[in-house]
């Protein structure tokens, strides 16, 4: 026991406080983990709230996309739950619309079709342009009169669809379109000219016509002031960018990049009496998660010219470094370290980007992108200011844009 | 000292650089003892340095500075401990029997020495080792800090101080064949 403390001893005698002449080049890091920290805390301020609102209207835009673009089944849906349906048969065009019994006792149908009606003259010819169309009966008449679908141009009359019309009575409200329905005409009526036009304008007012998914592959240099050597990484990742104006647009999206870097120096000596050199080789797999703000600058015929600035938000999926010195004696000392999950930089970096895209069809353009990446913080493990600078290629598609 | 602090708290750089060329050399001689290699020393120390300078508000002047810098230091050491029990080390420094070509008698050892024998412990000895011998945790403080039982660190700190026995009576083994052939030397010169 009594040599134990003797050991214990002789390590806190000998350890406790040795003399290790001071290191300018570990001050200097040390400067820039300050510097880098206080830019941390000052940035919030206006890159944090930036950020926040136009990822609030990101997802306000998401939402108001999902509801628009939404077929309004809920109404075709209602009316099947309602007990006995005839199918109708008189009509080719519309033999696979359910015709439901009405009654006034019929709460569902009752409380549907006033619904229904109160939907915007849009709404109506989007839910027509999809597909078979509800046709909604009269009670005596269900088996009797021929039922023929709603033809936009019905659907689209503000006082065919009027509230006050048939407030509290919807039976006759119905009625009263059903026969303005037979009045105007059928669905012979409507070219197939016509109706390709007023889907034609129809998509043009849809929100979902704007949207641009953009796939983009990168090569980039990632490094910083103390890097040694070059070694390029790679990105690829799907963005989407939706129209704000006809100048501004926002986007977002993941991209997967593998980001390569080596750094290297000149360690204090611990043991020796001349500084050790060591290098350190990065190996990193990164989710990039950019939200950035476009401005059209230039629009040519078939070319577009637009800056693009943001943040980025690093989410490092797998961080490998290897790190390689020697000992006093010369002796190679290497060792590797491998992380999951560990580091996510949230808006830790700033975009800055200049974008040239062609126009190939309505629906497709390519286009270059130089770009810049600059840290705000620490990245990885070892809070490197890492930057990058590259050119993405990208593939812009409108999937939802309808030809001219 | 204090003018330094306050310049400190009011983010002043240069007294920043005052309180680190101050501190630099306990501060490294801690983080020596816990980190895997000189590289992650120097890193240890400077995130512990950022954790002083970002909460040096908070220091209270009642009581030394030195050890509300050494536990910030130490704690950060420790973390990243807890990091580094991932990292796979390729070379053992343990297995090296160059280690005591030099050595002088235990009671004369160095500083550079002593920090070799302690790297050539396990993480898991070597921790424990440093917070009780050298810096003075208790085991029931070590056994919270480290998340593990009372019991797991003293069978460490035993087994740290059994590997650092068997080390320095190669050092002594080493030091008496040296100073026996030395002698040898000098008799055949006479």
């Amino acid at each position: 026991m009594k040599k134990e403390n003797n050991i214990d001893q002789l390590f806190k005698k000998g350890m406790e406080d040795p003399e290790i002449p001071f290191n300018e080049l570990d001050w200097q890091k040390m400067a820039d983990k300050l510097e880098a920290n206080e830019a941390r805390r000052k940035t919030p301020f206006w890159i944090y709230t930036g950020a926040g609102i136009a990822a609030a209207l990101l997802v306000v835009l998401f939402l108001f996309l999902v509801n628009q673009n939404k077929p309004p089944i809920t109404q075709r849906k209602s009316v099947k739950a309602t007990p006995g349906p005839v199918i109708q048969k008189n009509y080719p065009e519309a033999q696979d619309h359910i015709v439901p019994p009405f009654s006034s006792n019929n709460a569902a149908l009752a409380h549907e079709k006033p619904r229904a009606t109160q939907q915007k003259p849009d709404a109506d010819l989007t839910m027509r342009a999809a597909g078979p169309m509800l046709t909604p009966a009269v009670p005596s008449r269900a088996s009797v009169a021929p039922r023929i679908p709603m033809l936009p141009e019905v659907a689209a009359s503000p006082l065919l669809f009027s509230k006050q019309e048939y407030r509290g009575q919807p039976e006759i409200a119905l009625a009263r379109k059903q026969s303005n329905a037979v009045k105007q005409g059928n669905i012979e009526e409507t070219t197939l000219r016509e109706r390709k036009q007023k889907l034609a304008v129809l998509d043009q007012g849809n929100t979902r016509g704007k949207l641009t998914f953009s796939l983009l592959a990168a090569p980039d240099i990632t490094d910083s002031k103390t890097s040694v050597g070059t070694k390029i990484s790679s990105n690829i990742g799907l963005l989407l960018t939706y129209p704000l104006s006809k100048k501004l647009s926002v986007s977002t999206g993941a991209i997967y990049a593998r980001k390569l870097y080596d750094y290297g120096g000149n360690a204090a000596p611990a043991y020796a009496k001349a500084a050790l050199p060591w290098s350190l080789n990065a190996d990193c797999f990164v989710i990039d998660v950019p939200l950035n703000v476009n401005y059209q600058v230039l629009k040519k015929k078939n070319y577009t010219v637009a800056v693009n600035s943001g943040v980025s938000s690093y989410f490092m999926l797998k961080e490998k470094y290897k790190f390689t010195g020697t000992d006093e004696a010369g002796k190679p000392l290497i060792n590797t370290l491998e992380l999951n999950n560990e580091n996510q930089h949230l808006l830790g970096i700033v975009n800055l980007s200049v974008s040239i895209e062609r126009s190939v069809s309505d629906k497709l353009s390519i286009g270059v992108q130089p770009f810049i990446k600059l840290p705000l913080t620490g990245i990885g493990y070892y809070d490197y200011n890492l930057r990058s600078r590259g050119v993405a290629v990208s593939l812009n598609i409108k999937p939802f844009r309808s030809k001219k | 000292m204090q003018e330094i602090i306050n310049g400190c708290i009011r983010k002043d750089r240069s007294s920043q650089y005052l309180l680190y060329k101050e501190f630099y050399g306990y501060g490294l001689g801690i983080c020596r003892r816990y980190a895997l290699n000189e590289f992650d020393a120097s890193d240890v120390l400077n995130d512990g340095f950022l954790k002083v300078f970002t909460h040096i508000d908070k220091y209270e002047t009642s009581k030394p500075f030195k050890t509300w810098f050494a536990k910030i230091i130490t704690n950060t050491a420790i973390d990243r401990y807890r990091l580094n029990l991932k990292f796979s080390q390729h070379d053992d420094i343990s297995g090296h029997e160059h280690l005591g070509q030099e050595a002088p008698v235990h009671a004369d050892l160095a500083y550079k020495e002593l920090l070799h024998l302690i790297h050539g412990l396990s993480p898991a000895y070597r921790v424990v080792f440093n917070l009780y011998a050298i810096d003075g945790y208790s085991h029931e403080e070590i056994a919270e800090l480290l998340n593990i039982s009372v019991g797991t660190s003293k069978s460490n700190l035993f087994k740290a101080r059994q590997k650092l026995q068997e080390r320095l009576s190669a050092y002594e083994r080493n030091a008496a064949q040296q100073q026996g052939k030395s002698l040898q030397q000098i008799n055949k010169h006479e």
